[in-house]
């Protein structure tokens, strides 16, 4: 009997919610996890911690970068007595960038997540459920806040001296979480309630995500928007200890409190701060889970991986609808994979995103000034600012097709189901075109909101509008067949969950990595010729033929792989 | 056992996966739970274990409310999913040892119980491999064995038969008798008649959400004797409307 089990317990018991936060942080963060999330394949899973580690060395540089930038500034701010600034801004950056990423991670952990449903049928409250689920997001976003807010938070210390620092910086730094968190708890609980039931539910529940990191944004501008006072009072400001830092905390006293805990005039000050920055974090946090348990589960009682499921009811249905209009094996192609797409929540939400970036960062773009843009590039540039500007946003839109991941993962996209492809009578040319015409498509509805984007900020005019557009089109279809040619070489199609599919797909980075080098090369070219004197007229020319001549190579190449990329799968 | 009391549900839409469900389960018994694909049984094994909550209605398990007592009635209940959905990353033991934390199983009653199992359907080996490394009919055996660990007293299991291998399928048969003959009450459901008939202490037949027919496997063959002997499957399509008429048949096989 005593042969042993190995990971069976022997004695005793362990509480049913320390069991689940175990579990739930093995499964996530196991060495063989994260070695799949980063592309390694199965044999390499076991060394999973040693590669994070040298991936991590490949950030070295970065951080060091970081590293030098915290330590000026809060030299610089101690010098003018406001060394409580660095902490703000510090937090501030961090719980920003927690909202961004916690939001979405939130969202497919607590209500997107496959092991929902075994979780529920086991003897654990709602309550338990999620905070075992949060528990995993919230550690996952600590790494973030450790990137953004550790450098700031160590050079202080350090600058500052004085050994009491470190125990409050400890408290200070792992509780930046958990304000953000409750804050999207808050309003993703209700949002997934409400929308459990409607066929739309994940368009709406996307939707309902940026509206809420618009919000947060938009908080954040007015909030820090010292300037509104006026000069006088800022240099008033200015001339207090930490007196900045009320201003620069502004409605959201939580960063004041974290300011007053590290950098606080007397122990009083600073006791009073840890406890109220501390306390106000912690409360929150449970409050809304204590509160949100009770409707957690009814935003996923009604099914949610069966997606946007139409009722469909059952005497009804007529399949003469559906089958129609019959189609061409391109155009059927092309369908399949947008249906997919659409309705995988998982790429859906990866896709959108994709799309929505743009508009967010011009918004923030603008927001922060941006109407002064057009000048500003005027001024530096000179006279033909706007034709740079066209060039460089071909460039831009190229990035961000090599970025987008639809053509980067148009083949791991089919998983498991990719033999059906093989035995279709439909040749692989014409599948693989259908993949890169796809792509291309979404690429150019990318396009038209950059166009748009640009066109406002930038004030292009209209003919400057349509160059873009054309030469834009001619550099989503290289770039996608790059990324496609990549994805056919190695593509990831053993996935049983979505996201290792395409939202942590490896691939998607080499992708990005042989675009970008492609661009890089034309970029240089055309800089070349920009330097030599030569007309805009003549550069968009010169880049339109460029770009042309680079697509027909590409394609033939993708059309004379296409049968081998296939036999080979 | 389970007391099943005009449960409803539908999914958003206007029409109910599940209609209005009465059902009875007696200790001692097998019940057989029959429809074809889509008639509600999933549906209405998820209300019974606590997945989904039904519109109207309510269920007890051992005499317990499983909406009010919901974590004192799921620990009566062990329950094999339809599509195991098991975390990959962890090895079939860590997997057990989780459900035992959960459902409060004492450590030293876990290994007997765990080899005596695994030894069972020969999984012992593999138990130390992660999931993810397991064929679908492991994944079945690893569940099945997770959902006894913790003796429960009802033992749901959803078309449990899919995906195992002639042995595995015979041995599961036994294990199902044997929780009866100790007093506990097993649920499952199946479209494959044959296990039905040899195995059930009474069937029901669920169509389109509604429990059309109830009884022993005996009975309802009697009950539908007046035109000769028919087996189960004969009922079940007549009673599922799934008789094609003649002219349908006909045009079937040009
Ligand atoms: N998550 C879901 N969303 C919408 N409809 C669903 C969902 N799950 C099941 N259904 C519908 O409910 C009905 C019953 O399904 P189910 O209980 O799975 O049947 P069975 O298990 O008997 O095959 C079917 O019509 C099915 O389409
Ligand atoms: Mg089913």
């Amino acid at each position: 009997m005593s042969s042993g089990i190995k990971g069976l317990r022997t004695k005793g018991i362990r509480r049913p919610f320390w069991s689940l936060l175990r579990m739930q942080f093995k499964v996530e963060y196991s060495p063989a996890k994260l070695a799949e999330n980063i592309g390694l394949d199965e044999s390499k899973r076991k060394y999973g911690y040693l590669y994070l580690g040298l991936m991590a060395l490949a950030f070295v540089p970065f951080t060091v970068m970081l590293f030098g930038l915290a330590n000026t500034l809060s030299r610089e701010l101690i010098s003018v007595n406001q060394p409580g600034l660095a902490v703000v801004m510090a937090v501030m950056a961090a719980q920003i960038l927690v909202v961004f990423f916690g939001l979405s991670h939130l969202m497919s952990s607590l209500y997107y997540s496959s092991d929902l449903e075994m979780l529920q049928s086991f003897p654990l409250t709602p309550w338990q459920i999620m905070y075992g689920k949060i528990f995993v997001v919230y550690v996952g976003q600590l790494v973030f806040a450790l990137i953004v807010a550790g450098p700031f938070l160590i050079t202080l210390g350090v600058n500052l001296g004085g050994v009491l620092y470190w125990p409050a910086a400890l408290p200070v730094f792992l509780l930046i979480p958990a304000v953000p968190l409750a804050i999207s708890v808050l309003l993703l609980v209700p949002v997934m309630k409400l929308t459990s039931g409607t066929r739309k539910r994940d368009l709406f529940r996307v939707l309902f995500g940026l509206l809420i990191f618009v919000l947060v944004m938009g908080f954040q501008y007015l909030n820090t928007n010292i300037a509104r006072h006026g000069p006088e009072v800022f240099i008033a400001k200015l001339m207090e200890k930490n007196g900045l830092v009320s201003a620069a905390a502004g409605y959201y006293p939580l960063l004041k409190w974290a300011a007053w805990a590290l950098t606080g005039e007397d122990a009083g000050r600073k006791l009073l701060g840890l406890f109220l920055y501390s306390g106000i974090s912690i409360g929150l946090l449970n409050l809304v889970i204590a509160f949100g348990q009770r409707w957690f589960l009814g935003g996923i009682a009604t099914g949610a991986p069966a997606a946007s499921k139409k009722p469909v009811s059952r005497a009804s249905t007529k399949p003469g609808a559906i089958f129609a209009k019959p189609k061409m094996p391109l155009s059927a192609m092309m369908l399949r994979d947008h249906r997919v797409i659409v309705r995988t929540p998982n790429f859906f939400l990866t896709v959108l995103l994709n799309l929505l970036i743009l508009p967010i960062i011009a918004l923030s773009l603008y927001l922060s000034g941006g109407h002064e843009l057009a000048r500003f590039v005027e001024m530096v540039l000179g006279a033909g600012a706007r034709d740079v500007v066209v060039l460089a946003m071909v460039g831009i839109h190229g990035v961000f097709t090599g970025i987008n991941q639809v053509a980067s993962t148009a083949v791991s996209r089919e998983g498991q189901m990719f033999w059906f492809n093989k035995i279709i009578p439909v040749s692989p040319r014409v599948q693989m075109r259908a993949k890169l015409a796809y792509s291309t498509l979404f690429a150019l509805a990318q396009l038209v909101i950059l166009g748009a984007a640009g066109t406002w900020l930038f004030n292009l005019g209209p003919a400057r509008f349509f160059i873009l557009m054309a030469l834009g089109i001619l550099v989503s279809i290289p770039v996608s067949t790059i990324c496609l040619l990549n994805d056919l070489y190695r593509p990831k199609l053993r996935w049983t969950d979505p996201q290792q599919a395409m939202k942590s797909n490896f691939q998607t980075l080499v992708a990005s990595l042989f675009s970008l080098l492609y661009l890089g090369i034309l970029a240089l070219v055309i800089r070349g010729f920009h330097l030599m004197g030569v007309s805009p007229a003549w550069l968009y020319g010169i880049s339109g033929i460029l770009l042309a001549v680079s697509s027909y190579a590409l394609l033939y190449w993708l059309d004379q792989v296409a049968e081998a990329g296939y036999a080979r799968l | 056992m389970i007391r099943i009391s005009n449960v409803s549900k539908s999914y958003g839409g206007n029409v109910k996966a599940v209609d209005s469900l009465d059902l009875h389960v007696m200790p001692g018994e097998i019940f057989g739970f029959l429809g074809p694909n889509g008639a509600g049984k999933t549906t209405t094994i998820k209300i019974m274990v606590g997945i989904l909550e039904p519109d109207q209605g309510s269920v007890e398990v051992a005499g317990i409310n499983l909406v009010d007592k919901s974590i004192d009635a799921k620990k009566q209940i062990g329950y094999v999913p339809d599509e195991a959905q098991l975390w990959e990353k962890l090895t079939g033991a860590e997997y057990l040892d989780f459900v035992c934390d959960v459902y409060g199983v004492p450590g030293e009653k876990r290994e007997p119980e765990a080899v005596r199992l695994l030894e069972t359907f020969e999984m012992l080996q593999a138990v130390s491999d992660p999931i993810g490394s397991y064929s679908r009919g492991m994944r079945q055996k690893i569940a099945v064995i997770g959902s006894l660990m913790h003796h429960p007293s009802v033992w749901v299991l959803d078309e449990p038969m899919v995906g195992l291998d002639p042995r595995s399928s015979f041995l599961l048969k036994e294990l199902m008798r044997s929780h009866v003959d100790q007093g506990g009450a097993v649920f499952f459901s199946t479209h494959v008649l044959e296990v039905a008939e040899r195995l059930c202490d009474r069937v029901g037949i669920i169509h389109k959400g509604k429990l059309i027919a109830v009884n022993t496997v005996e009975e309802m063959k009697n009950l539908f004797a007046q035109e000769g002997d028919k087996s189960l499957e004969e009922i079940f399509l007549e009673v599922t409307g799934a008789r094609l008429p003649q002219e349908q048949l006909a045009s079937l096989a040009k």
